[in-house]
């Protein structure tokens, strides 16, 4: 029920794409054709929250629509952040989220009612408090590949505004990952008895902590140092988000 | 003195590089080995790598506790070596190692243990755990168990056992609902469903499932299984062998034996947990996050001591 509002939301944020390569564009038509994107985007979010009768957290299908919903409201909200000149990059994940949502397999689509376990209030802090984190670990990744391209082309030796939006990412993406990861402990305490139970995910998530916690402990930290680490860390996310999903199984195999 | 102290920032630094390495990879690699706990208990890996470095068994291992502890004693002394000079972070390493006390001690002290209960049973708690003091003890009645489902599905919404505590209190024990008996609490685990009969032994009546062993007059008995050629049960009584046929009386080692099928019945699994440090550990928990917040809010990471 959703899909029409998707496709129509996907064929705004390429408009609002196309309009990133025109320099004549202004700011405030961008800022329009994003905005009517996110609102196309909510709707189809709020629609499938009704027909499933739960937020749209519990499997792939719905989590791509919400990391490429939060990823578009950083374009509009707190967008001081973002150098303009990368907007279209944030606008291409967000497509290829939405499109890889769209082309998913129908019975990854069907709406599922909501198993026992994850039917607490603790599924609305733990699981957007991960994908928060998701989001800015993926713009940060953005500014890592951007950091390296241009240290490449150019071999300039620093672009310090570049570095202190990867920082600031990079804080943003550790700091909601560790939320995730304590209200996951209260949550898996209140439902199973157990705050850790080594299960796959639980130890990937922790996995991605340490690798991120490298960034923060780097004795001479170069941005390219930086900016390595920070692809590390997404590609270690993309595996706990994806390939334990798929690959392993646990106790979070519905994820 | 100067180059002594950024000497040794730069040794603990190391040092917390290698072991967080070390970790890093021993846990993403021991994701791909079935552990342990999920195998029989005689498993052993034909892997000598995989038995070298317990990824078989990594979480349950003194390498593995070692890890974490080395890395604990890294951050105490990180703070007080003077590694970190930021207040906020002091705070937040040390919050980290005292978390990661707590979790060795809970994992070392807490009592968990599975309490099956039929419906319509009832156990004491201390049947289950060694040397219970009488005044922590209870009954515990599963009076039933219920499965409601989502509207128009057959998709479960919840597990609930009806329990009654001591012979009074009627609770309800769901999943994402715990209920607290004592110094203990409960949580729903998960649930069987099995065929009960019922087993006259001269005139004496038993409840049994199959495979259940109860005594009679000091001898074991079992009801092993069903034959459907014949339509009779197998059952054992001490080393002998008999089938006696449904619900007619039977002959069986000098005794009578009659077995009537009462129909299916529910056990629920719970999982009982005397818990350790949790409360601390939600605490240091909180005000960790807390910590990183305000460690992040005031420096940014290239002003790490």
């Amino acid at each position: 029920m959703e899909t029409p509002f998707l496709i129509l939301s996907l064929f705004v944020y390429l408009a609002a794409m196309a309009l990133c390569f025109f320099k004549k564009s202004s700011e405030k038509i961008f800022l329009y054709v994003t905005t009517i994107a996110i609102i196309l985007h909510l709707l189809a979010l709020i629609i499938r929250s009704v027909a499933a009768q739960h937020p749209p957290f519990t499997n792939l299908y719905e989590t791509f629509l919400l990391l490429s919903f939060l990823l578009a409201l950083r374009l509009v909200f707190w967008k001081r952040q973002l150098p303009k000149n990368l907007r279209w990059l944030v606008l291409v994940v967000i497509c290829l989220f939405l499109l890889s949502a769209l082309v998913m397999p129908t019975s990854y689509k069907m709406p599922k009612p909501l198993m026992p376990a994850l039917n607490s209030l603790w599924m609305y802090i733990h699981v957007p408090a991960y994908f928060f984190g998701y989001m800015a670990l993926i713009l940060g990744f953005i500014y890592a590949v951007t950091l390296l391209v241009r240290r490449r082309a150019t071999s300039e030796r620093s672009d310090s505004s570049l570095v202190s939006c990867m920082d600031t990412e990079i804080k943003i993406a550790f700091l909601f990952l560790n939320i995730g990861m304590a209200t996951g402990g209260i949550w898996a305490y209140m439902s199973w008895g157990n705050y850790w139970a080594w299960d796959p995910k639980e130890v990937w998530a922790l996995v991605n902590i340490l690798v991120m916690a490298f960034y923060f402990h780097l004795k001479k930290p170069t941005d390219t140092k930086k900016a390595v680490l920070v692809i590390l860390a997404l590609l270690s996310v993309i595996f706990t988000y994806l390939g334990v999903t798929f690959i392993l199984s646990g106790l979070h195999s519905y994820a | 003195m100067r180059k002594n102290r950024t000497r040794l920032n730069l040794i603990v630094l190391r040092i917390f590089q290698f072991v967080a390495l070390v970790l890093i990879l021993l846990l993403a690699a021991s994701t791909f080995f079935l552990q342990q706990s999920e195998v029989p208990s005689d498993y052993s890996s034909p892997n000598l790598i995989v038995r070298w470095l317990s990824l078989d068994r990594f979480y349950d291992s003194g390498l593995n506790s070692i890890l974490w502890l080395f890395l604990m004693v890294l951050l105490v002394l990180a703070v007080v070596f003077n590694v970190i000079r930021s207040t906020a972070q002091k705070a937040l390493h040390l919050l980290l190692a005292l978390i990661f006390g707590v979790v060795f001690i809970n994992k070392n002290l807490e009592v968990r243990f599975f309490m099956p209960i039929a419906e319509g049973k009832e156990v004491l708690l201390s049947s289950f755990i060694d040397r219970l003091p009488e005044k922590e003890d209870a009954t515990i009645r599963l009076e039933r168990f219920e499965i409601p489902t989502h509207a128009g599905t057959s998709s479960p919404k919840n597990y609930i056992s009806h329990l009654v505590i001591n012979q009074i209190d009627s609770v309800d024990l769901a999943v994402n609902r715990p209920v607290v008996v004592g110094k203990f609490r409960l949580y729903q685990n998960s649930y069987d469903r099995v065929f009960f009969f019922r087993v006259m032994i001269d005139d004496k009546p038993f409840e049994t499932a199959f495979g259940d062993v109860f005594n009679v007059d000091g001898t074991p008995v079992s009801v092993i299984a069903f034959d459907d050629h014949t339509e009779k049960f197998i059952m054992s009584i001490g080393d002998d062998e008999f089938r006696p046929p449904l619900d007619q009386p039977f002959p069986a080692g000098g005794k009578t034996v009659r077995i009537t099928p009462l129909g299916i019945r529910f056990i629920s699994v719970i999982e009982v947990v005397q818990p350790v440090g949790v409360k601390w550990l939600t605490a240091l928990g909180l005000l960790y996050i807390f910590s990183l917040i305000m460690a992040f809010w005031k420096r940014p990471a290239e002003e790490r001591g």
